[in-house]
């Protein structure tokens, strides 16, 4: 699993059947030292999050296993929603103060 | 497999309820040969007891990680699986 930032979402009307009812969040993932390791991504919500939430993110296979069907076309998936998060060199961090993805 | 360090932790109210229980630990993987960070931060979960600082094992592959959950349909592909002790490298 990774972190990452909602910065925004996708509106589909048509799309796989499995997959009705679904949220799709835009992602940009970041590192705990505020680095990004790519562009953003894709992924279903199945936690209510929204943009501005600080997230962790599972990718590959499991992703589509919280979604009702399991057997939907999913490769990425919000399965929380971080509070905060503590670095061991650098105090409690509230979420969004990394500073990466403001 | 490969090893990382422990560099933090996180706290998360609202999440899959299949991760309840579960420890969320922040992990910098590292070259196993020169022990210098590589590649991008995992958020994985702990069933090792580790703490901040540990060098430890991380499974990041996804059926192998459930399997060592008590539950089975966690939607996680990363785990701490040991604490690393000692790595000997002979040249």
């Amino acid at each position: 699993m990774f972190m990452g930032r909602v910065i925004g979402k996708v509106v589909m009307t048509v799309k796989d059947e499995s997959l009705e009812g679904a949220r799709f969040l835009i992602v940009q993932p970041f590192n705990h030292d505020g680095t990004l390791p790519g562009p953003p991504l894709v992924a279903i919500d199945v936690v209510q999050s929204g943009p501005g939430d600080t997230v962790y993110l599972v990718k590959g296979r499991e992703a589509s296993m919280p979604w009702i069907n399991p057997h939907c076309p999913v490769d990425a998936c919000i399965v929380g929603i971080i509070d905060q998060f503590h670095l061991d060199d650098g105090g409690v961090t509230p979420p969004g103060s990394t500073g990466a993805v403001a | 497999m490969t090893i990382g360090k422990v560099v933090g932790n996180l706290w998360s109210t609202i999440q899959e309820p299949n991760f309840a229980g579960t420890k969320l630990l922040i992990v910098q993987p590292l070259d196993i040969a020169t022990r210098q960070p590589t590649g991008n931060t995992i958020v994985a979960v702990d069933v090792a007891q580790a703490g901040p600082g540990d060098i430890v094992l991380i499974v990041y592959e996804g059926s192998s990680s459930r399997l060592s959950l008590n539950n089975e349909r966690t939607p996680c592909e990363a785990i701490i699986a040991g604490i690393v002790d000692r790595i000997d490298v002979p040249a």
